[in-house]
């Protein structure tokens, strides 16, 4: 077994090139069905001031100031700039609920609408012919741009630090694999043009050679919108209709041939990947020198009237846009923000939709049935059938199941992408990216406590190192002190002579007069004062 | 028939010339390991807390210790996953920790490994301290700071969470916490997770939707 293991191994870590994956049912042409619509103003809007992951934000505004829409509230150095998405009234700034995966409380800025909608002055525009490289950097910064598509990154860092890298080729990735979103298909169908012409900003940014729009085959009117206005620079990949096609990795894979090592990113290898949805952004932020303060998210499920693709203000809570699809809270068993596969399952509507919410789904009981038990795993290989990187998540699950992280890191863990596609189509219904994820989590660990143990390990041989050369030196002083006596020892073995014994007796009272006469002095002196 | 007899031959070939290619590659780096010398090996096992709780001044004397033959039930730092690590390195039988030498401190984690002890931290109680620097010399690895007749702290990042500092203390003012305390103290953990009234399960996971 050992051998035929060899044999088949492959050099290469990272295993992908296959057309695996899964296909839910899409549930997509509920919300493609009406136009993207702007949002009525909430009364009160939840904006969290920093990014998941980033460090904290230095607020810029008081509780009871009044702000315009556009106008900067939180400065990040390198994160995201938070912007305030309507006019109103600060009524409080403290931690909130938010949706993400960290299950943490965020700092958040309430702000009480004050339903007039005026903007702040903007800066004025400029023609991009005359805007150099550095000023569209800050410009980027200073809108407060993030990825869109998930991670929420700082646009701005990630081309700064891509750009350090040579980039050859730029993905723009708009394949919306995950079942229910349409958000970025809405927006390139009804905003061709703004797509186009910020993948041509962030084109000449990055100095690549090729541009990919790589968008999914399954939306063909987008695909149409695109394709009438689509320059000869900018090249058009279909992508099958398959989860997780959409994925960084993956979609690198299948575009380049090249691929990402787990501790790689993609600026490694002279890619870029940018989300469709942070193109736009970037267009309306440098052309219209408009800060990101609203996104198109999908508001979709079996529970709403009317599902729809909004134009969502950042911190709108989420029981606004329900309450406007006209939801069946009777019905409603589930809320997601994000995908059904990749999303956060929220438990209170009262929480705000963020730069990456793309969509937001109240599934029925109907839609997501209460979890069934897990069960034993049958070892029936369905997981491994799916596995869109080769990998053999049935083996990864006894590994970390096991609590044998590194035999699981041998058969490959960390290039798991964490897709789900395997317990999606698990027979006995084991969590196991849960498992994999807890495996990594152990591996980190280790990783960590053998660092500590090598740097505790060399603090130790120091500290003795020290502690010795200290003792070797005070001997040695201790030596010395021992040796001094010796002219006490030959004073006492030379033969006896008078004449040397008066002359040393001589030196010593002539010695000690010396020194009363100068204990003396000073207390003359000071008598003198006195007198 | 010769051209099958060919095709056989050649398959022949490539089998060994894999089988060879495989077989060197494993026997090289078992060669790689096998250059570096038992003791390093051993040592590159154990916690490296330096308590000396095994009866020997450090960990790399007790390493030596055992590559020459003693016991490797004696390291409670290190816990079941050392001795474990340990007897299959040294193709010896696993046996349970000896309690002469001290007991596995708060085991948070029995995982299906064993028991994993919690990393330990000494922390000053610093409006107690007189400054004798008597647990200064005592740090196996400098990690604390202070001078006579001034108060002493302990650097975080550097306590291995070894107890020798708590003997030497005339005064009492040194305790062992384990590390999941000292990063979250109860009285700060307590209303977060009140207000926490979240449940984020990826859907994947929790299995739930439809196929």
């Amino acid at each position: 077994m050992n051998i035929l293991n060899l044999l088949s191994r492959k050099k290469s870590s990272y295993r992908v090139g296959n057309n695996r994956g899964i296909k839910p049912e899409p549930h997509k042409s509920l919300s493609l069905r009406s136009r993207i619509m702007p949002v009525p103003l909430p009364n009160k809007l939840i904006i969290p001031l920093s990014e998941p992951r980033s460090e904290a934000a230095s607020v810029l505004v008081e509780v009871g100031e009044y702000v315009f829409k556009g106008q900067l509230i939180a400065k990040h150095e390198h994160g995201v700039n938070v912007h305030a998405p309507t006019s109103g009234t600060v009524t409080a700034i403290s931690p909130h609920p938010v949706a993400d995966s960290q299950q943490s409380l965020q700092t958040c800025l309430h702000l009480h609408s004050d339903g007039k909608d005026v903007w702040i002055k903007l800066a004025a525009k400029q023609a991009l012919e005359h805007l150099s490289r550095e000023d569209i950097f800050r410009i980027i910064q200073a809108a407060g741009i993030a990825g869109l598509g998930g991670a929420g990154f700082s646009t701005a860092r990630k081309m700064r630090s891509s750009f350090d890298h040579s980039i050859d080729t730029l993905i723009i990735n708009a394949v919306e694999c995950e079942p229910y979103i349409t958000a970025d298909e809405a927006l390139i169908r009804e905003f061709p043009q703004r797509v186009i012409e910020g993948v041509l900003i962030v084109k000449k940014l990055c100095n690549a050679k090729q541009c990919v729009i790589a968008i999914e085959a399954g939306m063909s009117d987008a695909i149409a919108a695109l394709r009438k206005k689509l320059p000869k620079s900018i090249e058009l990949k279909l992508i099958p209709e398959k989860y997780p096609n959409g994925n960084e990795k993956l979609l690198i894979h299948r575009l380049t041939g090249r691929q990402v090592k787990p501790d790689e990113f993609p600026k490694d290898i002279g890619i870029l990947l940018q989300n469709v949805g942070t193109c736009a952004a970037i267009y309306q932020a440098v052309m219209e020198s408009r800060p990101l303060i609203s996104r198109i998210s999908t508001v979709t499920g079996d529970c709403l009237k009317t599902p729809k693709n909004f134009e969502v203000l950042i911190g709108t809570p989420v029981s606004h846009l329900l309450e406007l699809c006209g939801i069946n809270y009777h019905k409603l068993s589930r809320l997601i923000i994000g995908g059904p596969l990749m999303g956060v399952s929220l438990e209170s509507a009262h929480v705000p939709m963020a730069k990456t919410s793309n969509c937001l789904i109240a599934g029925s009981l109907q839609e997501f049935p209460a979890p069934a038990p897990q069960r034993d795993c049958i070892r029936c290989g369905d997981c491994a059938n799916v596995c869109p990187v080769n990998l053999m998540p049935q083996q990864l699950y006894v590994f970390a199941r096991n609590g044998e992280a590194q035999m699981a890191q041998t058969h490959g863990l960390l290039d798991c992408i964490e897709c789900g596609a395997c317990a999606y189509v698990c027979p006995s219904k084991i969590p196991l990216v849960n498992y994999y994820r807890k495996s990594k989590s152990e591996l980190k660990l280790l990783e960590e406590n053998s660092q500590r143990s090598n740097y505790w390990q060399q603090r130790f041989e120091q500290n003795k190192l020290r502690k010795q050369t200290r003792k070797l030196k005070q001997a040695s002083i201790k030596l010395s002190r021992q040796k001094s006596p010796i002219s006490d020892a030959a004073v006492n073995d030379a033969p006896f002579s008078k004449q040397l014994a008066t002359q040393n007796i001589a030196d010593a009272v002539a010695r000690v007069k010396l020194k009363r006469q100068q204990l003396k002095k000073p207390a003359q002196d000071v008598k003198d004062n006195n007198v | 028939m010769l051209g099958v007899g060919l095709l056989f031959f050649a398959g022949l070939c490539w089998c060994v010339y894999r089988l060879s290619l495989s077989l060197s590659a494993s026997s090289a780096q078992q060669r790689a390991i096998a250059n570096i010398p038992l003791k390093q090996r051993i040592n590159s096992i154990l916690p490296q807390t330096q308590c000396g709780q095994c009866g020997y001044e450090g960990c790399q004397p007790y390493a030596q210790a055992m590559a020459q033959g003693a016991a490797i039930n004696q390291c409670p730092p290190g816990g079941d996953k050392t001795i474990k690590a340990l007897a299959e390195l040294l193709a010896r039988p696993v046996i349970s920790l000896n309690p002469l030498h001290g007991v596995i401190v708060e085991s948070v984690q029995a995982s299906a490994t064993g028991l994993v002890p919690t990393r330990q931290l000494a922390v000053i109680r610093e409006e107690e301290c007189i400054g004798c620097t008597k647990c200064i010399k005592a740090c196996p690895v400098d990690a604390i700071l202070g001078a006579a007749k001034f108060m002493h702290s302990v650097i975080e990042s550097e306590c291995t969470g070894c107890d020798l500092c708590v003997e030497p203390c005339p005064v009492d003012c040194i305790e062992m916490i384990s590390q999941a305390d000292y990063m979250q103290p109860q009285h700060l953990t307590q209303p977060i997770a009140q207000q926490m009234s979240f449940a984020t399960t990826n859907i994947a996971q929790t299995k739930s939707f439809p196929a």
